[in-house]
């Protein structure tokens, strides 16, 4: 009877200590990032080991998706609908926050921000303002920021006495002061120096052609206004300053990309964001004088897209309160100030990037001012519209007019054709 | 005497192929059955649930602007691909068949570049290709050519892209005409050399008609494969410049995975494999007036 209890005992010890480890298994939280390898290597080998010191009880697993945003979104869709275990993904508000959050793809925060005591006035308000749907918070900013920006290298400006770029500028000063900076010593057409760079980017075409009264898509998101006479004013002057004027390169005379242009000297201005300054400190070393400022207004005023980077929940996570634990401390106001001293991007809250730390960033610095922008509130995105879709299209019709030369008054109506196309689509 | 139901040895020889059964019913009839089906619908994988639409995405693709651009840039790399690589393989098979010293070496060297990923090969010939400062533009320079803007240009986009897979004509085509060469009688040969044939006519009148059913074979793998062409498009140019190099798969693969529009990928499945079932008859009809099978 004895031996038998003891042996009871016993079992039921062992059967503790094999219970104990496995109840102690920390949650898991994973993280999946689009983003350059720099950033991610920062998260993976710094901040991961500091947020796993601090929440013993959470182990963090951090996946490099694609840098591409058509393939990360793919593969984050693709993972809620087979119910694939993944907690925290980037969202980008004006790209694809809303269209997750009304499909139930990632899920409110609201429960858990109002439990840990999150002051969302920390931010900025227009970042927040993104993050929020239909009354609820999707999400937490780690940037925040308008874009574009119009970069230039002083040394080219200082040298020829002109005035650099300002906030005043308008898109005359800008075609004027690009075919100033045009160098084409031998007059073969194929210059030394070009004045300017322009974009590829669908949102910053937009941008330029919004300043003329235009756009690709009108604010309510049920037409296309790719050929209506404003548009093709806009478009045209990009054009202009390729095709006209020379001053910016053509498609057969780009070597590399208009950024690596830029950065290599080969070019006085470029259409570009606050995200690039790394990659063109990299290039041209910290002794160039490259600036940026406003993009320059056109003849109905200056539209810059307030963007942002976020994370959030997503509708497939198995650990919401770990998840968002983790989205808090890499929103953190220390942790914000790193990723602002690494020169990833500017902050997403007043109080870091006005920190007196950063009183000698000169990027910081300049860009403070362009926050004073208006920033342009973002377009209804209609729900039977897949934005890769559009973006392809959209894509093609700038590469036709500016990388291969066609007119744009040839190109927009066929663009316009098929976004009307586009959007008599059922929705998903 | 037949015999009537299963028997012991027939349960047990479909005992032994059920591996194998299972296999092609789970993957390859079910899915098909299943894109079939869902080729009705509106079904995006994203979105729960889905609506029956009948041939309502077949009307769209009939009136789709890139469909009939996806399918007019494939048989243009189809007409260039085909022609060029069987002749250009069954002329390396027909070199390596000679022999020569260092035989096996060559072989192995000209078998290489099919086995290099195509990831690789894609980004080395982006870089060959390259307008400005390329090797091929600078090869062509040397005789006084100024060479096209290859993977940029609408006109030479296709041509580049057909260059790169060109480079691996060693690969499998060759292998298959150097099996076909070695089943060609070395007696008709013999014979005809001693009636006076040289080697043209020897190749034109004994080679070749032996060669008929490898040719037969390889031209029907090729336009198959070419239609199915995917990957250095979507590595190289994705489709551009202007929808240039827009391959009929890669269209497919967008409308599935970058638009999730599931039913209409699949409507576009079926449309392909319909085309390849008729092109594929067609040849097997014309077959008949060119194949030569020995005889039989």
């Amino acid at each position: 009877m004895l031996r038998n209890r003891i042996g009871l005992v016993a079992l039921a010890a062992l059967v503790w200590c094999g219970l104990v480890p496995a109840l102690a298994v920390a949650e898991k939280v994973v993280f999946w990032y689009r983003i350059g390898a720099a950033e991610f290597e920062w998260i993976r080998d710094d901040l991961k080991p500091r947020f796993e010191a601090e929440f013993p009880d959470i182990e963090l697993e951090v996946v490099h998706l694609s840098s591409s945003r058509a393939e990360a979104d793919q593969k984050i869709l693709i993972a809620v609908a087979t119910n694939q275990h993944v907690d925290v993904v980037r969202t980008n508000p004006e790209i694809n926050l809303t269209q997750y959050a009304r499909q139930g793809t990632i899920v409110p925060i609201d429960e858990y921000a109002a439990q840990s005591g999150l002051d969302k006035e920390n931010y900025y308000a227009a970042a927040i303002d993104m993050l929020t749907v239909d009354g609820k918070l999707y999400g937490l900013p780690y940037t925040a920021l308008p874009r574009p920006v119009l970069w230039y290298n002083n040394k080219f400006f200082a040298g020829s006495g002109m005035a650099a770029p300002s906030a005043d500028w308008t898109t005359d000063d800008w075609a004027a002061a690009a075919r100033n900076l045009r160098v084409d010593s031998d007059n073969d057409g194929n210059p030394e120096v070009f004045g300017t760079g322009y974009s590829m980017s669908d949102v910053e075409v937009e941008m330029i052609l919004n300043g003329f009264g235009g756009g690709f898509l009108s604010r309510d998101g049920t037409e296309s206004l790719a050929d209506t006479p404003e548009s093709l004013a806009g478009a045209q002057f990009i054009y202009d300053l390729i095709y006209q004027d020379n001053s910016a390169p053509t498609g057969d005379q780009m070597e590399g990309n208009l950024h690596e242009m830029f950065g290599s000297g080969r070019m006085a201005m470029n259409i570009g964001n606050y995200w690039n300054r790394n990659f063109y400190k990299a290039q041209m070393g910290e002794d160039d004088e490259f600036r940026m400022a406003p993009l320059p207004a056109g003849p109905m005023g200056r539209f810059q897209q307030y963007v942002a980077g976020c994370l959030s929940i997503l509708k497939s996570t198995r650990s919401p309160q770990a998840a968002f634990e983790w989205i808090k401390y890499f929103t953190s106001e220390e942790i914000n100030r790193e990723y602002v001293e690494m020169g990833f991007n500017i902050g997403t809250r007043p109080a870091v990037n006005q920190d007196p730390q950063f009183a000698d960033d000169p990027f910081v610095q300049q860009f403070l001012p362009i926050y004073e922008v208006r920033p342009y509130n973002l377009p209804v995105w209609p729900e039977n519209l897949r934005r890769p879709q559009y973006v392809e299209l959209v894509r093609n019709a700038i590469e036709r007019m500016y990388v291969l030369g066609e007119q744009p008054a040839d190109v927009l109506p066929d663009l316009h054709r098929d976004i009307t196309r586009l959007l008599r689509q059922r929705s998903l | 005497m037949l015999r009537r139901g299963l028997q012991r040895e027939d349960v047990q020889g479909y005992l032994f192929i059920s591996p194998w059964l299972i296999g092609v019913l789970v993957f390859f009839i079910g899915p098909m059955v299943a894109s079939l089906v869902l080729s009705f619908t509106d079904y995006s994988i994203i979105a729960p649930g889905l609506s029956f639409l009948g041939i309502e995405n077949y009307y769209e693709i009939a009136f789709d602007p890139l469909f009939w651009k996806s399918l007019a840039v494939t048989a243009y790399y189809l007409a260039l691909d085909v022609p060029l690589g069987q002749v250009g393989s069954l002329a390396l098979a027909l070199l390596i068949h000679r022999q020569i010293r260092f035989k096996s070496f060559f072989r192995t060297v000209l078998y290489l570049p099919s086995v290099t990923p195509i990831v690789a090969a894609a980004s080395i010939w982006l870089w060959f290709l390259q307008p400005r400062f390329g090797l091929m533009n600078g090869a062509l320079a040397l005789f006084g050519i100024d060479g096209p803007a290859w993977l940029a240009s609408r006109e030479w986009a296709v041509p580049g892209l057909a260059l790169v897979t060109l480079w691996g004509i060693g690969g499998a085509r060759m292998i298959i005409y150097l099996a076909g060469l070695q089943g060609v009688p070395e007696e008709l040969r013999e014979a005809a050399r001693i009636d006076g044939a040289g080697v043209w006519r020897v190749f034109i009148a004994v080679t070749l008609p032996h060669l008929t059913p490898t040719i037969f074979f390889n031209v029907i793998i090729d336009i198959i494969g070419s239609f199915q062409q995917f990957s250095v498009a979507y590595i190289a140019t994705d489709g551009g410049p202007d929808n240039s190099t827009l391959f009929y798969v890669l269209y497919l693969y967008r409308n599935a995975f970058n638009y999730f529009r599931m039913g209409y990928a699949s409507a576009l499945a079926w449309i392909m494999l319909l085309l390849l079932l008729a092109f594929t008859l067609i040849q097997f009809r014309g077959a008949r007036r060119w194949v030569y099978y020995g005889g039989a």
